[in-house]
């Protein structure tokens, strides 16, 4: 899981198993894979043929709607590919592509359920991991419906930052167009919301982002960013 | 709520890995408006809905709720809060009379390692949940909260036998402010949105709604119209709606 404690309740990774179950799970039998920026690590509405644990890098899933592909989470180290449609119709409930240079462990579906019919403990993690991943999705509606632009890109750019970390320089892993649309927002906006944090401290260029003092950005969040 | 003297026996349940152990409890009658639970609080057991109707809903910081998800019968809630034990991420509340069947957490729990068999299916189940509430997020992502409502319209048109285009009138299955919650509007909002659809021939009139053009519908539901753009019809929102 990523971040400061004031990030706890912002939707975060896809479905991440606890410590002891997921390295069982992926010690036997996993593969591991590298990929590049790009490269689909799962495609909506395609058979599940194996779960993925992504081991560094970040990725993005997607759902398809219509003819578009809308961003819905950012993944990062310990999120868990497949899970959502390892199970039932076996179908992948997203597309996940590699934002750069990312690796994974991929465990074959057979060997996975294997395990889930074998091992509590595992079950009981891949269980959690969906009814976290089911909140997780609640609580972005939420942010949608309750909470102001500024506040869900405060959000997002902390997701972004190492726990405790102090000046802290991320690099948006994904263009701002696309963050804009993670966020239901118009790039219109984003700008605007950037410009606004700008004057609190928050240096933006291009991609790269530095944020001085994320407590006090936690604090715009909780309190409100100045127009 | 009260219990009944039926019990649960023969219901073909949409989630069918709980069917044994629902099997044989008492079915509880609720009015419509009951919450079943709240955000937040612990999650200390699950429901399956017998028949009626119940939804999924966030209360926003003014009281108003948005209906995220419609619970229909054979449908269970709470079970991924339940199994999450982290408390409920939503709340749930009764639209119509309904019945339902309760499952205590420990219960539903000790059934699961009991029965390790039926965890694949109880991850389907969860699966298949996270997948409607995904389209529900994508919409809210995409979508303006009047597509949104027409999007809703023209399901239930659809649901109704409404023809590709031309005109069409059908009764709202539920309240209007109900429909309007779905697509995340307040109830004063959503006799506005409606006010505005007046001007493009979608009416409604005491539960009644009369389209001059199932076209003109589809198009504000942000329905590609034939060719295939890559893009909604409309900008996403930025303001929550």
């Amino acid at each position: 899981m990523t971040s400061c404690g004031s990030l706890r309740e912002y939707p975060r990774p896809e479905a991440v198993l606890p410590g002891r179950a997921l390295s069982r799970l992926f010690a036997r039998g996993g593969e591991r894979a590298r990929f590049s920026a790009g490269d689909v690590l799962a495609e909506q509405d395609t058979p599940v043929e194996a779960v993925v644990l992504l081991t560094a890098g970040h990725a993005l899933s997607l759902r398809g709607f219509r003819d578009e592909d809308v961003p819905v989470s950012l993944l990062r180290a310990g999120a868990v590919i497949g899970l959502d449609g390892i199970c039932g119709a076996g179908l992948h409930r997203v597309t996940v592509r590699a934002l750069g240079p990312a690796e994974g462990t991929a465990l074959p579906r057979a060997a996975f359920l294997h395990l889930l019919q074998h091992c509590h403990e595992v079950r009981q993690a891949a269980l959690s991991a969906l009814a976290g991943r089911v909140s997780a999705c609640v609580q972005e509606m939420e942010d949608l419906r309750h909470r102001p632009a500024e506040a869900r890109v405060a959000r997002y750019l902390l997701s972004l930052a190492e726990r405790g970390a102090e000046d802290v320089h991320v690099r948006l892993p994904v263009p701002k167009t696309v963050m804009a649309r993670h966020l239901g927002i118009t790039p219109q906006s984003l700008s605007r919301v950037l410009r606004l944090l700008r004057r609190q401290g928050i240096d933006v260029r291009g991609r790269n982002v530095t944020i001085p003092d994320p407590a006090r950005l936690s604090a715009l969040l909780r309190d409100g960013v100045p127009q | 709520m009260k219990a009944s003297a039926i019990s649960f026996r023969s219901l073909s349940l949409g989630c069918a890995p709980l069917d044994v152990i629902v099997r044989g409890r008492p079915i509880l009658e609720m009015g419509p408006g009951t919450h079943l639970f709240r955000r937040g609080e612990p999650s200390l057991r699950a429901f399956v809905l017998v028949d009626g109707l119940a939804a999924l809903s966030l209360e926003g910081p003014t009281g108003g709720k948005s209906i995220i998800h419609l619970i229909r019968p054979g449908e269970c809630l709470g079970v991924a809060a339940v199994l999450c034990a982290q408390g409920y991420p939503v709340g749930a509340e009764t639209l119509l009379t309904s019945r339902l069947v309760a499952l205590p957490a420990a219960d539903l729990l000790n059934w699961l390692r009991a029965e390790p068999a039926n965890a694949p299916r109880l991850i389907a189940l969860i699966a298949q949940r996270y997948g409607q509430l995904l389209d529900t997020l994508v919409e809210f992502k995409v979508l303006t909260p009047r597509a949104r409502l027409c999007r809703h319209l023209l399901s239930m048109a659809e649901q109704d036998g409404a023809p590709r285009d031309g005109a069409y009138g059908f009764r709202l299955p539920l309240p209007a402010h109900v429909v309007g919650r779905m697509a995340g509007l307040v109830p004063e909002s959503t006799s506005r949105v409606f006010a505005v659809l007046a001007a493009e021939g979608i009416r409604l009139r005491g539960g009644w709604v009369s389209v001059a053009d199932m076209r003109r519908l589809r198009a504000l539901a942000g329905e590609p119209s034939g060719r295939r753009s890559g893009r909604p019809a409309r900008p996403p929102e930025d303001a929550p709606g």
